[in-house]
């Protein structure tokens, strides 16, 4: 993220995601769509991501991909499908929506994928403190993310210490459904308790002031920030002008 | 002038059977580091919380009588008022991180973010506060991967950046080895020299005989003893009531319930040492 | 009682939002982990819809989609599904379903209905009807046996829902009922949990 893409400021990245995302959906055919894949996957090499970019990709979009070609075209029954073997059909329908569905997935997916790999949530919440999110939101957002390893972590020693203790893991479906409560119960438990003292800590800490609050941490919007903005804005506009009129 | 006040104070957690505090009376002058003493469940966590207004609005149940501080009933003040003049660093170092900060210096300008300051003001306050802690080769580090004693110190960083007239610390050394135990107490006598009004739970007995002025020892939640901490740590009816005393006033209580020799009693090492140089004048 | 936005969302419900995240994601783990053949990732969006109400529950669903969204953006229009079952779920949660088992019981399967629904749709409308996922075999089932494709997707997202769901509603209930009162009394739709015992005590 220490790249020159990773230090635009956030709204920058999001204005020109949204906008590849408008146009992938409002835009017929498949190619420009499909498109998106190879010109994101660019950008995150440019962006010093584009390994983890393709990585990320192949494992969770190339297989949905698969697979809504697999069952459109062979399975799901069209009026033009025809019987190849026992279930197995043939549907040109199929593939035009295999095409027209995957296409948008393929776009979409790669745009939201290179945001958050460039993006540090850091950066984004304070994007969204500077643009006047309620206090409340952005401190739920931040919290979430900053929680979720620590309690990850937590809960490994959680759920070594019960097996130790003899709590089944394996056996029957019932005799593993048993093992969820005290598995998570102890964590829940501990969780809620440092709620309420994490509650008036924040308290202590002035979170429930009305004042608008600042930051110690800084991000500023450079020249080309609004430049990018500026220009994502006229493209959204000549966009709409060429698909309504 | 008087600080804080509390009148005739009892209280009730909800769904409680008993008073968890029963008619409680003291004060606290403007400047004092007043300490409260006594076993576990006390009380004295419950006494911090009501000062704060913690107890009923977070806590609710029931409390009667009256708890002022600087002359006005803590009810009236707004919340964000009351947390610029009264400090609270709690017990637990682990629930007082903030959760949103990935580094100790946003860590301790978190309040004064939340206040509303501008960023230059924050940068030097926060710098100030690492200095007078300590805290310059952790300053970069995440607040969430810190020990124990480390949070601890963050979390007194964070609560003294806001500048409050009145700090209320919750055993802040509890976590804490005896060195960084001994620089806590050195900073209590720097607020204390600053003019600060100090509440302190602590169990550490010597080093409260050192450095507070007051005690007031509660019992099950009522309270035992109250006054200057020379009357208190001194009277050997603190230990009837689940106290206890410095290690050097008992030595001469011991002393003195034989041979009848010194009065007053030493209180600290230094006192001691004093009270053997001069008897060998 | 009066019960706004600015009410339900409380400093202390705020803060379950993150513990009602990390709990799904753990909950999901150890599903895995126990070689579950159905995602329980849930439990923490109905924990915390019972005990802090519809809107913060749906905020939980939310939340938890977009941290997995950030890493697969496949999650992010699943979010309207744990955003649905953590607004019933709280919904349920005012009207005070889940003080006995009877109740309980059949929140799962409300809860269920409307997850399904949210989700055949998702799947529908987005996907086409498949998600690369595990359940998609069923859907082939039905297709290869003759359905069309909406009923295909509609059957099995119900079948899968109402599994998931009962053991998510199962679990955070049972947890639900051992915490503590003096936690219960601090949240906002907690006091129904409280044990009647002790309140006429």
């Amino acid at each position: 993220m220490n790249s020159a893409i990773g230090r635009l400021y956030p709204s920058s990245k999001f204005c020109f995601v949204l906008l590849a995302i408008i146009v992938s959906i409002f835009t017929p055919g498949h190619w420009l769509q499909y498109a998106m894949f190879p010109f994101f996957l660019f950008l995150s090499f440019c962006s010093g991501t584009g390994m983890k970019f393709f990585k990320a990709f192949i494992s969770s979009i190339a297989m949905i991909v698969v697979v809504i070609f697999l069952v459109q075209v062979f399975i799901v029954r069209y009026p033009d499908s025809q019987p190849i073997w026992g279930f197995i059909y043939l549907s040109q329908n199929g593939l035009e929506k295999s095409l027209g569905i995957t296409s948008k997935i393929v776009a979409s997916a790669s745009a939201i994928m290179w945001y958050f790999q460039v993006t540090t949530p850091k950066d984004m919440v304070y994007a969204m403190e500077r643009a006047n999110w309620p206090k409340k939101a952005t401190f739920v957002v931040m919290s979430t993310i900053q929680m979720v390893p620590q309690v990850m972590n937590q809960a490994k020693t959680i759920m070594d210490a019960q097996k130790s203790r003899g709590i089944e893991t394996e056996g029957g479906v019932w005799i593993r459904l048993k093992t969820f409560v005290p598995m998570l119960g102890p964590l829940i438990f501990s969780l809620i308790q440092q709620t309420e003292e994490h509650a008036l800590a924040l308290q202590s800490r002035a979170f429930l002031s009305s004042a608008k609050k600042t930051s110690l941490y800084r991000l500023d919007k450079h020249a080309i920030d609004w430049g990018i903005q500026v220009l994502c804005l006229i493209l959204f506009i000549a966009f709409l002008v060429w698909r309504i009129f | 002038m008087v600080a804080i006040s509390l009148e005739h104070v009892t209280y009730r957690y909800p769904l409680g059977t008993g008073d968890a505090l029963d008619d409680i009376s003291f004060h606290i002058g403007q400047g004092e580091v007043y300490a409260l003493i006594g076993g576990n469940g006390s009380g004295k966590t419950t006494v911090c919380n009501i000062i704060r207004g913690f107890i009923p609005q977070f806590y609710k149940g029931t409390l009667t009588g009256s708890v002022m501080v600087n002359d006005k009933p803590v009810s009236e003040y707004d919340d964000a008022e009351l947390t610029q003049i009264v400090g609270y660093s709690f017990q637990n170092p682990f629930t007082q991180m903030s959760g949103v900060k990935d580094n100790v210096r946003e860590e301790i300008g978190y309040a004064l973010e939340n206040l509303g300051l501008p960023r230059e003001d924050i940068g030097r306050r926060v710098d100030a506060m690492i200095e007078l802690l300590d805290l310059q080769e952790m300053a970069d580090q995440n607040p969430l991967e810190l020990s124990g004693g480390q949070r601890q110190r963050v979390a007194i960083a964070a609560v003294l950046v806001t500048d409050p007239q009145i700090v209320i610390l919750d055993e802040p050394t509890s976590q804490l080895d005896p060195q960084s135990t001994e620089d806590i107490f050195n900073i209590i006598k720097l607020l204390k020299n600053q003019g600060k009004t100090i509440v302190l739970v602590e169990h550490k007995i010597d080093l409260v005989a050192e450095y507070c002025d007051y005690a007031l020892l509660l019992e099950e939640g009522r309270v035992a003893m109250g006054g200057p901490i020379r009357d208190v740590l001194t009277d050997p009816k603190v230990m009837d009531h689940g106290g206890q005393l410095p290690q050097v006033a008992r030595f001469f209580i011991d002393r003195n319930t034989k041979l009848g020799l010194c009065d007053p009693i030493p209180l600290t090492v230094q006192e001691a040492v004093e009270f053997k140089t001069g008897r060998g004048n | 009682m009066k019960r706004g936005l600015r009410y339900d969302f409380s400093l202390l419900a705020l803060l379950l939002i993150p513990v009602g995240v990390s709990v799904n994601v753990v909950g999901y783990q150890l599903s895995s982990i126990l070689k579950f053949p159905i995602f329980i990732d849930q439990i923490g969006t109905l924990f915390v819809s019972m005990i802090g109400g519809p809107w913060v529950g749906m905020v939980t669903g939310l939340m938890g989609n977009v941290i997995n969204g950030m890493l697969n953006p496949v999650a992010f229009p699943y979010a309207l599904v744990a955003m649905a079952t953590g607004f019933v779920a709280g919904i349920l949660s005012r009207w005070k379903w889940y003080t006995n088992i009877v109740g309980a019981v059949a929140a799962c399967v409300v809860i269920s209905v409307f997850a399904a629904i949210v989700k055949a749709l998702v799947t529908l409308v987005v996907f086409g009807g498949v998600t690369g996922a595990g359940s998609d075999l069923i859907t082939a089932a039905f297709l290869v046996a003759g359905t069309s494709l909406i009923k295909s997707v509609f059957s099995t997202s119900i079948f899968t829902s109402i599994a998931s769901t009962a053991v998510d509603v199962a679990v955070s209930w049972i947890i639900l009922r051992k915490l503590p009162d003096r936690f219960l009394v601090k949240f906002n739709y907690g006091m129904p949990y409280v044990r009647k015992s002790r309140i006429a005590s």
